[in-house]
């Protein structure tokens, strides 16, 4: 069993699984503000991303600038991270058998 | 080539960098702003420097919580370092109180930002403007000369007048002169066109300045037909001869005659008159002036003298009355013209019509930041009440007084630290909008900006509204009775009466307060409205004006400028889209215009007077142009020709004036000498405001261009277009250069404005100030209902119980609201009273710059207060109704 995953954790890494290695900070913020219709802070995504890099779940590299710029940190899921988000699917998935009709319509 | 890319702004960058944590400083530094720039790019540049400052603060905030609970900052300090583990004890516990209660420290923020950021802007201004020292040596010793005399306020000297105050005065111990015109630069490159002065020889060492490279002029290059000179300006080197060194003894081609360049003043340098006089044309280059000691009643030099050491100005000034009294007994004018000079400081000169509106600005700044102060000040001290048992607690555990009332400081400068950024954010972000309007009119606006001089007045300001915000109420906090405060052990530790005063107080100072500042702001708008509505005598819409010069050398007879002048009439007028054109001497409201003595048949001028009118020299087509109001007889028409009869056009102020009661058409003047032609009046045109806004119109009239070197000697080479046209003035603009340039390339075209934006520049002063008070008083205004609202609120949150008891034995809901509202409303009347008692005596400084309104106007000091009473009434309403939704029975359980 994978490490535990909390929400924006998991939104993180969807996020990069939807982006594909190489996505810097601004476009994992973007992709998540697009797909949860949430306001996203920047700095909260940037010390997830490293918090996930500690537990191992993605990987970076830095981006060595071009003439006048800063250098980039850019992430890509690792295996472990792909698995911890399988395994959160798959709980997800196991615990909303049957309950389609009341999810769709709360209340 | 690939386009400059975009890049956050350099100040933000570094704000930020300062902010964020440095471990992972660049990489966070690269994405924000990299969301900076595709925010940037897609038009929104202050949303994108909002966010990016946004975006910043909270990751700095959250990176730094984070490297907190990181175990290698649980390790144990040397005890030497206890002072300071107190501090960033007192700063934890501080910034971790103030995220707890989001609302007040939000609120606390915004209300001090606000106030730090007027203030910061405003005093970029001043340091800018007023502060900034001029560039002279010993500039509070040079005095700038005025004449006076009957009916004319503050005009310019005569070559002898200035040769009698440089030999016959013991104050000054030089005087030198200048006198501002226009020259052609052809040559290499573009023609263009550049104000310039001729300047005495001796005025730069009067002035206390020195070419930066080169030298000045000798007494001998002011001599006729000498070898010609010319010293140029910085930026005009900079501009025509790319900062080249090797540029002394280089030639430029002004007005088609070839000069050495003989010097470079340093950056910066102006004369004393390119901050008002000449502010739209400064002077860009410099020629040598020789006085003639046989001129006197021509006046037409400015003139600046030197202080010896310890000579006062008043002193210069006595000496200055003293010896026009003098001349006048030799002779030398008539006694009832009342000759006299007068001298005022260079500083004066240069600011003195903006010192009065940017002092004033600051004043309500200054007052807005009180009354930021009292509301801070207030929302500690609910909070202090609300904290009461706490510290009652801590008291009990042994912490000393000093200490409670340090923790509370050190938490109220956390805060204070966060609206000092914020602030100047705000700050900059109002000076970048400020600057985006024309300034011209404010002296040296380019020298507004953000520097460290006005970064260190907001910190001084933070560090002087900290005492004033949050030392009263943590003195109050800390005085804590201990036996009361734990025994009650309640909720209810309610606030002493004498707490309630205390904010009742801070609520009617700030109340007077805005009651001042709107006061101000209302007398400000009804100036506004009535320039507004003064009648210019012209129709601003649609015009389109630029002035064109033609070079002396080539244009050397009055045929060949009026030739000149007439067949670009003929094309321009040919342009689509042209309605009228036609050409002036000199535009109303753009530059100043002077008068002529005139004999006029029929009238006897009273003795010592003479019969002068403002010259202005048109073409057939301008009056339509400009849209002036031809009001009896006929328009100057294209078949006045030079030989044909000498006609004018005169205004109603000269025909009042010089034909009282006379049949003014067909009437006769000369200009110039005997032995010049007749003029005779054919028209009657309206009013025109010509030399301000404001000012009387005096006796003008209108020669036909082609007629008027028959009077004068010389044609007028100088003309300003006026187009009046449907199209767009930028197409326009376009197609007559061209026209111009088809003629004859080497006259170059300059000033291109329309005359809405002339109109608007001539109010633009009063119009700045009048809205930046009115921000002000605005804001103000919100503070103040802020102010009340909370008060009220507290009021009601600690009075639950007793409104319950009330509801509980019948109260209607009226009632309730009506106890509630009814003390609201006692602190905004006396407010309002207070109010207008400082407006009272406050409003007087602003007489200068009001126009047909007085400063004790009743209309604004009804308005005032009326309208902060309805704001307050409303604010005070909210809480009211609050009050009556107190449910009784759960109101006396709670206890």
């Amino acid at each position: 069993m994978s490490a535990y995953l909390g929400e924006f954790e998991q939104l993180v890494l969807l996020a990069l699984m939807r982006l594909g290695p190489g996505a810097g900070t601004p476009a994992v913020r973007d992709a998540i503000e697009a797909g949860s219709r949430r306001k996203i802070w920047m700095g909260a995504v940037f010390t997830t991303l490293e918090r996930l890099e500690e537990k191992g779940l993605v990987r970076s590299a830095l981006i060595e600038p071009a003439a006048g710029g800063r250098r980039r940190k850019t992430y890509a899921l690792e295996p472990a991270g792909a698995a911890a988000l399988s395994e959160a699917y798959t709980t997800w998935a196991r615990m909303t058998r049957g309950l389609k009709p009341k999810l769709e319509n709360p209340g | 080539m690939t386009p400059e890319p975009v890049r956050a702004p350099a100040a933000l960058v570094r704000l930020a960098s300062w902010l964020l944590p440095k471990e992972d400083r660049d990489l966070l530094l690269g994405d924000l702003e990299e969301v900076y720039v595709s925010r940037a790019i897609r038009g929104r540049p202050v949303w994108a420097a909002l966010t990016f400052m946004f975006e910043t603060a909270h990751a700095a905030i959250g990176r730094r919580r984070r490297r907190r609970f990181e175990p290698d900052s649980f390790q144990r300090r040397p005890l030497m370092f206890a002072p300071l583990e107190t501090l960033s004890q007192d700063l934890r516990i501080g910034v971790r109180g103030l995220l707890k209660r989001p609302g007040f420290t939000l609120a606390a923020l915004l209300t001090l930002a606000l106030g730090i950021g007027a203030n910061a802007a405003v005093f970029s201004v001043v340091n800018g403007v007023l502060l900034a020292p001029l560039p002279y040596r010993d500039a509070d010793r040079l005095m700038i000369i005025w004449s006076k005399w009957r009916n004319f306020d503050k005009t310019w000297v005569s070559d002898a007048e200035i040769l009698d105050y440089k030999t016959r005065m013991q104050a000054f111990q030089d005087v030198g002169a200048w006198g501002s015109r226009q020259v052609n630069l052809t040559g290499d490159g573009d023609p263009i066109r550049v104000g310039a002065a001729l300047i005495t020889p001796n005025l730069l060492s009067v002035l206390g300045a020195e070419p930066a490279i080169g030298r000045g002029f000798t007494d001998a290059e002011a001599l006729p037909d000498t070898p010609t000179v010319v010293i140029l300006s910085h930026g005009l080197w900079q501009q025509r001869f790319g900062a080249r060194t090797d540029i002394l003894g280089q030639t430029i081609n002004v007005d088609g005659v070839a000069r050495h360049i003989a010097g470079v003043m340093p950056a910066g340098f102006q004369l004393p008159t390119d901050y008002v006089e000449e502010a739209e044309e400064p002077t860009r280059l410099w020629l040598p002036l020789r006085l003639d000691p046989s001129t006197r009643s021509s006046h037409s030099y400015y003139a600046a003298g030197r202080l010896k050491p310890g000579v006062t100005p008043g002193a210069a000034n006595a000496e200055l009355l003293s010896l026009t009294q003098t001349l006048t007994a030799e002779g030398k004018y008539p006694q009832a013209m009342q000759f006299s000079a007068f001298a005022l400081t260079a500083t004066d000169e240069a600011f003195g019509g903006v010192r009065n509106p940017i002092l004033l600005l600051m004043g309500a700044v200054g007052c807005l930041m009180l009354i930021a102060c009292a509301n801070v000040a207030n929302l500690l001290l609910v909070r202090a009440d609300s904290r009461a048992r706490e510290m009652a607690v801590r008291a009990a555990l042994g912490a000393r007084r000093s200490r409670l009332i340090r923790q509370m400081l050190t938490e109220s400068a956390a805060l204070a630290v966060g609206a000092v950024i914020l602030g100047i954010g705000l700050a900059w972000m109002a000076l970048q909008l400020l600057l985006s309007v024309d300034l011209t009119p404010i002296p040296r606006s380019s020298g507004i900006a953000l520097d460290g001089r006005v970064l260190l007045f907001s910190l001084a300001l933070t560090g002087l509204t900290l005492i004033l915000f949050s030392l009263p109420p943590a003195v109050r906090a800390s005085r804590v009775d201990l036996n009361e405060s734990i025994k009650e052990g309640s909720l209810s530790t309610t606030a002493g009466g004498r707490r309630q005063r205390m904010r009742g107080m801070l609520v009617a100072a700030e109340t007077a307060l805005a009651v001042a500042l709107l006061s101000g702001a209302l007398l400000m708008i009804q100036s506004l409205w009535n320039l507004q509505r003064i009648d210019l005598g012209l129709n601003p819409e649609g015009v389109l004006t630029m002035r064109l010069a033609v070079p002396p050398a080539k244009y050397d007879t009055p045929e060949k400028v009026i030739g000149f002048y007439d067949q670009l009439l003929d094309r321009v007028r040919e342009l689509p889209g042209v309605q009228a054109a036609g050409f002036v001497r000199l535009l109303p409201l753009a530059s100043t215009i002077g008068d002529w003595g005139l004999a006029v048949e029929g009238y006897q001028p009273p003795p010592g007077t003479g019969a002068p009118g403002d010259w202005q020299v048109v073409t057939d087509g301008a009056l339509t142009a400009l849209g002036e109001r031809l009001t009896k007889g006929r328009d100057i028409s294209a078949f006045d020709a030079a030989d044909g009869q000498q006609v004018a056009l005169i205004n109603e102020a000269m025909a009042k004036k010089y034909w009282a009661g006379r049949e003014a058409i067909g009437g006769r003047f000369r200009q110039g000498g005997p032995n010049r032609p007749v003029v005779t009046v054919v028209g009657i045109v309206g009013d025109v405001k010509h030399n301000g806004i404001t000012g009387a119109v005096k006796p003008k009239f209108y020669r036909p261009h082609s007629q008027f070197h028959r009077s004068s000697g010389n044609a007028v080479r100088n003309m300003a277009l006026a187009v009046r046209t449907g199209e767009d003035p930028a197409w326009l603009t376009g197609a007559i250069r061209a026209e111009v340039r088809r003629m004859d390339a080497d006259v170059p075209i300059a000033a291109i404005q329309t005359m809405e934006d002339i109109v608007a520049s001539s109010i633009a002063t009063p119009r700045l100030t009048g809205w930046l008070l009115s921000l002000f008083a605005g804001l103000a205004l919100l503070l103040a209902a802020i102010g009340i609202y909370s008060v009220l609120s507290y009021v009601v949150s600690q009075r639950r119980r007793e409104i319950g008891i009330r509801v509980a034995m019948g109260a209607s809901t009226a009632q309730v609201v009506g106890l509630i509202w009814r003390g609201g409303l006692l602190l905004t009347v006396a407010g309002a009273a207070a109010g207008m008692v400082i407006a009272g005596l406050s409003t007087r400084a602003m007489t200068s710059l009001l126009h047909g309104v007085t400063p004790l106007d009743p209309a604004a000091f009804v308005a005032a207060p009326v309208l902060l009473m309805i704001v307050a009434s409303l604010a005070a309403l909210i809480p009211a109704i609050r009050a009556t939704q107190v449910d009784p029975v759960r109101a006396l359980r709670a206890d």
